[in-house]
């Protein structure tokens, strides 16, 4: 999670919340206790720690209807939080479950294959630039680096969303893909490898969203 | 190790990289990008989320962090038509390998009558045709609402019904589903589930044919009630929905995204 920080974008509400998400591992564990006791303010900490990664994980897997996914998995995830049992690291993964089978109900309802032409053709035409800080990352748009991710087969791509974007650990993501670690291990070391060919092959392109058509 | 990095990415560079640990190079750069701030876009929902916890927490009289046994039992008489609603979607799969009906399929006559066999997580064949109780649950929840306030979270006795039904259907690992991580944790440990949960659902099986007798002292004589249950049961079923609805959102929905999976 060291990378879901620094975001003062948000206004004066969610500057402080952010601040908190610089510290995130004992501010947000003790959010989740506290949410767990029916805090607003906690379960607002952690939507918002939370919710931008999940949200990218979506795009990738479902495309325009990440949104609505992860809304539904928000209200679960809001009801049944007090019979939640665990740490942050259960939470994060217990709630990234919770929107992985909205997923793929979904796509199961939709008939339709998860990664498609629709949702990266979308992601270029979002705006990337409204981040105000994105001092790393200058030259690449987080749809630009969503959309290249997405051109990986879908396994590789899970596993290096939800490792990098959700932040969960290789046991966490594993359990959330209903697998075990060292397949996740491996899929998502070949995922960067892939990643990497893939940067060299059309890096630049991505600096340009409207290029991204043209990639897929 | 950085030398070879952008040659050929080690695995401990990739490791490192996965575990969000600085890196130089291109890739890292991709992955810190993907892994950006969030953007005020994409809180979208955040005023929804808090409001249904905020409605989810104001239908918790009760303390659920430190006296769960006591919430569970309390809650069960109002929860039954909502487990009902929970158990068809949550032991969906097994449910309509014993009927031959899928969810959706019938969805608008059988939640309700399977409110009937809702503590046997079986037979919603033989609960579809002995409607009997579906009328009578129907006509005897609204005051029970009234009881025991709207009590959303039937998710242990979903994820009960989910865990047991996931092993009697072979898909006995169903567990390891971090889904079910609540449900491990109120039972103090993955062993102890099966047994906390029959425990539970053996609770909901007495309480709930005593409490519809309370609730509705006729209730239970109409065991053959004569008309169309299906239909009352989908007046009512809607009525429940949206009762639910004001504590806890979709209520029966929700269990489905977690349980279908094992299933399928």
């Amino acid at each position: 999670m060291s990378r879901v920080h620094s975001a003062a974008a948000f206004g004066d509400d969610a500057t402080r919340v952010m601040s908190t998400a610089d510290s995130p591992p004992d501010a947000l564990a003790v959010a989740l206790r506290r949410a767990s006791n029916g805090d607003e303010h906690a379960f607002r900490l952690l939507y918002r720690a939370i919710q931008p990664g999940l949200l990218r994980y979506l795009r990738v897997i479902t495309g325009a209807d990440a949104e609505d996914v992860a809304s539904e998995a928000w209200l679960q995830v809001a009801r049944d939080l007090t019979s939640f049992r665990g740490e942050l690291d259960g939470f994060r993964g217990w709630v990234t479950t919770i929107a992985r089978n909205r997923a793929m109900d979904h796509l199961r309802h939709l008939r339709r294959q998860p990664v498609t032409d629709g949702p990266f053709e979308e992601l270029a035409e979002r705006p990337g630039s409204c981040d105000t800080e994105q001092s790393v990352v200058d030259a690449m748009s987080t749809d630009g680096a969503l959309a290249l991710i997405a051109k990986l087969p879908r396994d590789q791509a899970e596993a290096v969303l939800l490792r990098v974007v959700v932040g969960l650990d290789a046991k966490g993501a594993a359990q959330v893909l209903g697998k075990r670690p060292g397949a996740v291990r491996t899929a998502a070391h070949r995922g960067l490898r892939k990643l990497a060919e893939l940067l060299k092959q059309e890096g630049v392109t991505l600096l340009r969203p409207s290029a991204l058509k043209d990639m897929r | 190790m950085s030398a070879h990095r952008s040659r050929r990415l080690g695995r401990r560079t990739a490791e490192r990289m996965l575990s969000g640990a600085p890196v130089d190079g291109p890739l890292a750069e991709v992955l810190a990008a993907a892994a950006a701030a969030g953007r005020e876009s994409e809180l979208a929902g955040e005023q929804a989320a808090v409001a249904a916890f905020r409605s989810a927490r104001l239908a918790d009289d009760v303390p659920a962090q430190t006296e769960p046994v006591r919430r569970f039992a309390g809650a069960l008489t109002v929860k039954i038509a909502a487990a009902a609603a929970v158990i068809l979607t949550a032991g969906g799969v097994a449910v309509a390998a014993v009927s031959g009906n899928l969810p959706g399929q019938q969805e608008d006559s059988k939640p309700v009558v399977a409110t009937t066999s809702a503590t046997t997580t079986q037979g919603s064949s033989q609960a579809r045709s002995g409607g009997k109780r579906g009328g009578e649950s129907g006509e005897a929840q609204p005051p029970k609402k009234d009881d025991d306030k709207n009590t959303p979270s039937p998710s242990l006795e979903g994820l009960c019904t989910a865990a047991l039904t996931g092993n009697k259907a072979e898909h006995g690992n169903a567990l390891d589903n971090p889904a079910f991580g609540a449900l491990i944790a109120a039972a103090g440990g993955k062993e102890q589930v099966p047994a906390f949960c029959e425990n539970l659902l053996a609770t909901k099986k007495q309480n709930a044919p005593a409490s519809d007798e309370q609730g509705k002292g006729n209730g239970s004589a109409k065991d053959n009630a004569p008309g169309p249950p299906d239909n009352r049961g989908q007046q009512k079923k809607s009525e429940t929905t949206t009762h639910t609805g004001n504590g806890n959102g979709p209520n029966s929905q929700q269990p489905q995204g977690n349980e279908k999976k094992p299933g399928h």
